[in-house]
């Protein structure tokens, strides 16, 4: 019989012994530690409210719900039809075949329907959600030209170039396309008709069966109806309505910015040449489905050299895997990333020279682009000026993109040595007005993300030894405890808590620790 | 039953392991979410009985680990659909799809691991990914699954003894070829 002490462990057993040591990535655990905190918030104030987490397979929020139905209405129709598009592809299609689209949300209270949301979407002027919760009201719009966001409780409107060039992307921000759709089945007892004309039902259940939902489609598969019920002692009992109508004529003056007279205006808009661009780069390559450009280099004080670049996936491999964007339900998803390496060099006279890489600060574009501020310290034997940095770097390919290159048997990094040779500015920069520079910038970046869940633009906090709880934390994940004692790490924060003087503080004591001598070797 | 210091009791002092043992069914950052999502549904559903369980803990680490093996199920059958499909379109076009590498790398024996742990019965990859993968203790494994401990370590070894068969050709002494 076979237990565990069996000595003729095979291949599959050290698999999934190697397995059970692998860490989790730390943008999934905070992701995941983020769900477990709404969770707790739900159980310590139990009031008997059912918590709308579990209202997994459609809505996320009521806010996000209508235009989840507004997306899903033209979905159906080709999933149901086989069809061999992708979810993504028809997406894209649906919005564009779409004139337009009226919706309502309805949760019930009372024996009785409250609107609480309503969508207008209109292809040629946008998008407009208004949500009344609480005695609070919500909008978002998106006329094309600009983004707004307002919130009656904050008495703010919050303005940031539009993203109606990539509407698609937008809805799917507030709502996971694959999910509505997958594992309907078709019930035809509850077929009727809606406003006069003839729907299908379609159901699924959720929450080990204590949750459905019952979609009607017309006879062009676009959805017409949608409820949600949970079981309740038994029984079934009414959750939430949705309501949808198409090419419903739209008056033009919806979509203008419809707000109280006293509302403070909060215009966001990217601190100039922040945009990250490619063309605006000093250096742009395409390597293992990713662009890798440089936006920036300098010279600073003491040796030290600035440099700023991002890495962004190709439009074909968005086009393959789909775009990422700053979107929740991506998280810290990503289709590629970089290490800046030493470029460790051995010289004459067994002396050597290489450059430690320093985070400063982490950002991720509208479009998609990751973008990292570093500064490399300079160690061993270098002359007193250099002209030129040798940039060698790291490139990983991630996610699908590295599933693909694996299930080719292609190499999914790759690493450069150097990658490129960038030439120096003659202009020495002051430390301390680099980091302020970088500080002013990333709080300028920030802003649009106070409400987010996600953290896309983050500075680095002081290295720290790890605390005897993170090690805990980790030993419980497999690692060993005596491999973690010495062991230091950064915590990134959200720029908005660090104020300036932290952040020089703490950079400083950052430099000083990377800067010590360490034991050389090839990087 | 009063429920309001459940968290503290009983998730928060494993909540590292839920979100731990979840990944490394998964490993996927979305369907990890999802998994999480279901389970809590599911923990909120059946909170008294779960929270008046003999071993609460246990419980919600099974229950975690049954919606990161649902999840694995349908995304096994959606791969396996899309291989289909993919395949079906290469028979059409004449080309050759993307030959596999000669070698196994570790994710791709991994997920042929996992592929295999989702036909089995459910009770054997429950309790073989709670020990395999988790490393629980068999008593806690017994307790989650409401059987006796000898019981546990029989699911977990039949399971593993399949696991084996099915994935012969990936041991060396298995009788099949090596990779």
């Amino acid at each position: 019989m076979n237990n565990d002490n069996d000595n003729n462990k095979t291949v599959i057993d050290h698999a999934l012994e190697r397995s059970a040591e692998a860490p989790v990535p730390p943008e999934v655990e905070t992701r995941l530690r983020a769900r477990l905190a709404g969770f707790r918030q739900k159980l310590e104030s139990e009031c008997g409210v059912t918590p709308s987490y579990h209202r997994h397979w459609v809505l996320r929020s009521a806010f996000a719900a209508m235009i989840c139905l507004a997306l899903a209405a033209a979905l159906w129709v080709t999933l149901l039809g086989g069809g061999q598009q992708s979810l993504y592809a028809q997406a894209i299609q649906a919005i564009e075949e779409a004139k337009t689209i009226h919706a309502t949300g309805n949760v019930w209270l009372d024996g009785q329907w409250i609107t609480q949301t309503e969508v207008w979407y209109d292809r040629d002027h946008g998008l407009l959600m208004k949500e009344e919760r609480g005695g609070r009201t919500r909008a978002f719009l998106d006329n094309g030209v600009y983004q707004w966001e307002y919130q009656s409780d904050k008495g703010s409107a919050v303005r940031k170039p539009s993203r109606s060039g990539n509407m698609t992307a937008m809805l799917d921000e507030l709502f996971g396309v694959d999910r509505i759709l997958n594992r309907a089945q078709r019930d035809p007892n509850g077929d009727r008709d809606i406003e006069g004309v003839s729907c299908r039902l379609y159901t699924k259940s959720f929450g080990d069966g204590n949750g459905r939902g019952l979609v009607w489609l017309d006879d062009q598969n676009l959805v017409r109806r949608f409820e949600e019920h949970i079981l309740s002692d038994g029984q079934w009992q009414n959750d939430e309505l949705c309501t949808v109508e198409y090419d419903v004529p739209m008056d033009a003056s919806r979509f203008e910015l419809d707000v109280p007279p006293d509302t403070r205006l909060v215009e966001i808009d990217p601190p100039p040449g922040d945009r990250f661009v490619i063309d605006d780069g000093i250096y742009s390559q395409e390597i293992l489905g990713l662009i890798v450009t440089v936006h920036e280099v300098k010279r600073v004080e003491g040796g030290l050299i600035y440099i700023v670049h991002s890495v962004r996936p190709t439009e074909e491999t968005e086009q393959r895997f789909g775009r990422l964007r700053k979107m929740p339900r991506h998280g810290g998803k990503r289709y590629g990333d970089t290490t800046i390496t030493s470029g460790w060099r051995r010289l004459e006279n067994d002396k050597w020279r290489s450059h430690q890489a320093v985070s400063l600060a982490k950002h991720r574009t509208e479009d998609g682009a990751d973008v990292t501020w570093s500064l490399l310290i300079p160690e061993g034997d270098w002359p007193d000026r250099v002209d030129t940095l040798d940039l060698s770097m790291k490139i990983f390919a991630r996610e699908e993109l590295q599933d693909a290159y694996e299930a080719q048997g292609l190499e999914w990094h790759k690493r450069f040595r150097p990658l490129t040779t960038l030439p120096l500015p003659e202009v020495v920069l002051v430390l301390d007005e680099v980091l302020t520079d970088i500080h002013t910038r990333i709080q300028a970046l920030a802003v649009s993300e106070v409400d987010s869940k996600w953290p896309w633009t983050t500075l680095p906090g002081r290295m720290l030894p790890l605390t005897e709880q993170k090690i805990q934390q980790r030993v419980k994940f497999g690692e060993k405890e005596e491999d973690l004692q010495g062991l230091h790490s950064r915590r990134n924060h959200r720029p908005l808590d660090v104020p300036l003087e932290d952040y020089l503080e703490d950079m400083h004591a950052d430099l000083e620790w990377y800067a010590k001598p360490k034991k050389p070797g090839p990087g | 039953m009063d429920t309001s210091d459940s968290y503290t009791r009983f998730i928060e002092p494993i909540e590292g392991q839920m979100i731990g043992v979840i990944w490394r069914v998964l490993r996927d950052a979305d369907d990890s979410d999802d998994a999480l999502q279901n389970a809590l549904t599911k923990i909120w559903s059946k909170r008294r009985a779960v929270f008046s369980h003999p071993n609460p803990k246990a419980l919600i680490l099974r229950i975690c680990i049954n919606c990161a093996y649902d999840s694995l199920r349908r995304r096994v059958k959606h791969r396996r659909d899309q291989q289909v499909l993919r395949e079906r379109v290469t028979d059409q076009s004449g080309q050759s799809g993307a030959s596999g590498g000669d070698v196994l790398v570790e994710d791709e024996l991994r997920q042929q691991i996992m592929d295999q742990i989702v036909v089995l019965p459910r009770k054997q990859a429950v309790a073989a990914l709670m020990r395999l993968v988790d490393r629980m203790p068999y008593a806690d494994i017994a307790q989650a699954l409401g059987c006796s401990e000898t019981t546990a370590r029989v699911h977990v070894t039949r399971g593993r003894t399949r696991l084996r068969e099915r994935l012969s050709h990936l041991n060396p002494t298995g009788g099949g070829n090596a990779p």
